[in-house]
């Protein structure tokens, strides 16, 4: 007799039905079981003839049948009708235009790479790249960039090498979807980086000031060099020029008007030795170099 | 209450008194489990029962080569396998004399 190997096509249709019916077993245990019932269809279909789901029943339940006997776990679906949604579900994945979009199916494996280095990120709530806002820092930010790499890597190796159709796979990947609405929330909401400024910022101090120093006392000479003393001075405007700061000091000579008013705008500003109502140096000033005028006086009325 | 019921619990003591006579493979066991009476024994539920055994160490297997088709798994009992089938034996036998005693005796049964 020679050897007849080819195996009929109902019964290799029959056998695709029972292996897809344990898609969702350990690949090991699941060839294990058909490699038992493989060779058993044989000899009974060369025996008895006749159609093979005739005689043993629908595929799905032999192989809920072989499944329980051979005391592996059985399927929540199995106990009961599908969900209508779990059948358009699969109906809808049998459509050869969904087939063809599975052909996108790596940019999915990278996304979802990057979704569980980015939700572990925010987990850890590392910061973020302000060069590159996608990239977390994780110790640095060409650390983060290696690991969205080397996760990324991973997820092509797996996708290429695990059954699509897998519950444990289809899970995580919908685990790993929902990663995204955390993710994408925190890009949507992160504050984007204030510019650090470094330049000095104008804040106007009170007073009058030269180059941002106060000017805490003037000293006004006349063209022939001599110390001028009580000078009242005003701004283009009629307002005295006062130095506030001054005006709290209590050993300030303070000059005031025939009523007794304060005037606050006389320069140079004096101060009294302390306890004595007497300005020790009235004609203290700043060394100064003052230069020899050349310009005429101003003709004045007199 | 059918003979596929009763099966369920006590596939495991038929397959290994099968074995046990025996090596046997698959088809070839399940064929001998027919013809000893137990007609109603479903493919599914013979294979799938064959590896838990095994799986278990009740039976060892190894291949043959056959000149009919692809080669064929034997299974052969183990000394636990002989374990297991003795103490299925004894469970058996004292199941069977009581519910034969209790089906025996003429009770009425109201509904």
């Amino acid at each position: 007799m020679t050897p007849t190997t080819a195996v009929p096509p109902e019964v290799s249709e029959y056998l695709a039905a029972v292996r897809a019916a344990l898609d969702d077993l350990p690949s090991t245990e699941r060839d294990d079981l058909l490699a038992e019932v493989e060779p058993s269809l044989l000899d009974a279909a060369s025996e008895t003839g006749g159609n093979v789901s005739a005689r043993l029943g629908p595929a799905e339940d032999f192989a809920a049948e072989l499944r329980s006997a051979a005391g592996l776990q059985v399927p929540l679906r199995r106990t009961g009708p599908e969900p209508r949604l779990l059948v358009a579900a699969r109906r809808l994945a049998r459509d050869p235009r969904v087939q063809e979009l599975r052909r996108l199916a790596p940019i999915w494996w990278v996304a979802r790479a990057y979704l569980l280095v980015a939700a572990i990120a925010l987990a850890a709530g590392a910061s973020w790249s302000l060069r590159y806002f996608f990239v977390p820092h994780l110790g640095t930010a060409w650390l983060g960039l290696l690991a969205i790499a080397a996760a990324a890597a991973l997820s092509i190796w797996l996708g290429l090498r695990t059954p699509r159709a897998a519950h444990l796979v289809v899970g995580a990947n919908l685990v790993l979807l929902g990663l995204a609405i955390p993710v994408l929330s925190h890009f949507r909401h992160r504050q984007l980086p204030v510019q650090v400024v470094t330049e000095p910022i104008y804040q106007p101090t009170q007073g009058l000031t030269l180059d941002g120093v106060p000017v805490t006392n003037i000293y006004p000479f006349s063209r022939q060099r001599r110390l001028l003393h009580d000078v009242l001075l005003y701004t283009g405007s009629g307002a005295p020029l006062d130095v506030p700061g001054a005006a709290i000091d209590p050993q300030r000579r303070v000059l005031r008007t025939t009523s007794g008013k304060q005037v606050l705008n006389a320069y140079p500003i004096r101060y009294f030795d302390p306890g004595t109502g007497q300005v020790a140096h009235p004609g203290a000033a700043p060394k100064v170099q003052i230069p020899r005028i050349a310009t005429p006086p101003l003709p004045l009325a007199k | 209450m059918d003979v596929s019921q009763l099966l369920r619990g006590t596939l495991d003591a038929a397959a290994l008194a099968v074995v046990a006579e025996q090596d046997g493979y698959g088809y070839d066991i399940l064929r001998r489990l027919r013809a000893a009476g137990l007609a109603e024994v479903g493919d599914a539920s013979v294979y799938g029962t064959l590896r838990r055994l095994y799986r278990a160490g009740a039976l060892t297997s190894y291949v043959m080569p056959s000149d009919e088709g692809p080669h064929r798994r034997y299974y052969g009992i183990t000394e636990r396998g002989r374990a297991q089938l003795e103490e299925a034996r004894a469970v058996w036998a004292g199941f069977s004399r009581a519910l034969t005693t209790l089906l025996e005796t003429n009770v009425e049964v109201t509904p």
